[in-house]
């Protein structure tokens, strides 16, 4: 079964040599406008934001966008793009995952999902294996969204099994419940959904590899949950209060006289959870000061006075 | 993607993660297909991470075991090899790791 090429630069609405700003902004654009957690009309804006994730999560990295870049311009020579893909040669079956937010491209290109635990083939074993017919490892992606992460939730994931040799398939449905808190990079290990055992043998495992979902306003570092603030230099310099919305609901905050750009204020326990202890990561308001570009006549003259007055030096004359 | 809550009726028959779940060395070794005496000697080179000195395993341990045994018995790997092969494996996705956290 080959898989369809998906267009990532179209996704996000930009050209091939976009720079690295500009995918960030087209990301964040799109995102706000479909991210689940955001999004008005959440049933409709949910495929959409899948397929921004992902074109998000290959463009956003240097090396998986050359990847991509060079399998493009391999798929458009070839038409069909007939070298196989990393970490899917091994076995006689294929797999295709539904339900994990991420296209079979993706899988089968970036995920970097592999199949290990013991290789039906013969000429890469050794003759003496405990159990010889147990099947493979499988490992997937599954996106999940912050929200989810904070809340944990009940996702139903299909694995499709093609047989290469025979060409049946075989879809298997299961539930699978996401912990609150489920780090990034974290594999839910499903036990038996792996390829089938051959000769009665049991089946092998499935790992599912949590991704989190980018946000458009919020960003993670395990349980810590980071948001950009936008502040005017006057804030800056002279203290200012604001109100943050944060992953459940406002908060209040202090922001101190001398801030600096880039500076982090925290605010503790209002991450995600970390998994059973009950505990939760912090809030992170990075500030950022912000210039204005355009300058009335009035703000001119201020920002001129303020130069002649001040005994503010920033580099030594 | 819905953020749905696990609802009642649903949770019965959703698959649980038992995210703290801890295997003994025995049921590791079943798991894993592999002798309770290979478990020990992969820990003796260090090429898994037990949770305990009792040789508990955790389901991140038992994924490192089978994948020990895969490379053993599919590569043919001697335990210097073994111990190369899963250190860099490691290093290659603790290296992933941090570049996804990197401020984008």
């Amino acid at each position: 079964m080959s898989v369809q090429f998906k267009d990532y630069y179209s996704t996000l609405g930009i050209a091939r040599d976009a720079s690295d700003a500009e995918i960030k902004k087209a990301f964040r654009k799109l995102a706000r406008k479909y991210h689940p957690d955001v999004a008005k009309d959440k049933a409709s804006a949910e495929e959409k934001f899948k397929e921004i994730n992902e074109a998000n999560e290959v463009l956003s990295d240097p090396e998986k966008r050359k990847q991509y870049d060079r399998l493009g311009a391999d798929w458009q020579n070839q038409g069909a793009y007939q070298q196989s893909p990393h970490g899917t040669q091994e076995g006689d079956e294929e797999f295709h995952f539904g339900g994990t937010g991420f296209s079979d491209f993706f899988e089968q290109y970036f995920s970097g999902a592999s199949r290990y635990g013991f290789s039906q083939d013969s000429s890469t074993t050794t003759p003496n294996r405990t159990r010889p017919g147990r099947g493979h490892d499988i490992e997937g992606d599954i996106l999940v969204t912050l929200d989810e992460v904070m809340l944990g939730a009940i996702r139903t994931i299909s694995l499709q099994s093609v047989n290469r040799q025979s060409g049946k398939t075989d879809t298997q449905s299961f539930q699978v419940r996401i912990p609150p808190g489920v780090s990034d990079g974290r594999r839910i290990r499903v036990p038996g959904h792996g390829e089938t055992g051959h000769d009665g043998s049991s089946a092998g495992d499935l790992y599912l590899r949590v991704r989190h979902a980018a946000h458009p306003d919020f960003s993670s570092r395990e349980a810590d949950v980071f948001r950009e603030l936008n502040i005017a230099p006057w804030e800056a310099v002279l203290g200012s209060e604001a109100v943050v919305q944060s992953l459940d609901g406002p908060i209040k905050l202090r922001i101190p006289a001398s801030a600096e750009n880039g500076q982090q204020l925290r605010v503790r326990s209002r991450g995600l959870p970390k998994g059973k202890s009950g505990g939760r990561g912090d809030f992170y308001v990075v500030l950022n000061i912000q210039f204005p570009t355009i300058l009335l006549e009035e703000e001119r003259l201020l920002w001129e006075k303020l130069r002649d007055t001040s005994t503010f030096r920033p580099r030594p004359a | 993607m819905k953020p749905d809550i696990p609802q009642q009726d649903e949770s019965r028959t959703a698959f649980d993660p038992e995210a703290e779940a801890v295997y003994s060395l025995e049921v590791v070794a079943e798991l894993a297909c592999v002798s309770i005496q290979t478990v020990r000697h992969y820990h003796e080179i260090g090429v898994i991470s037990p949770t305990t000195e009792a040789l508990e395993f955790n389901s991140e341990g038992l994924r490192q075991l089978r994948r020990i045994e895969h490379l053993r018995q599919g590569y043919e790997l001697s335990d210097s090899g073994l111990r190369l092969v899963s250190d860099l494996l490691h290093q290659v996705e603790q290296l992933r790791q941090e570049l996804r956290q990197w401020p984008r």
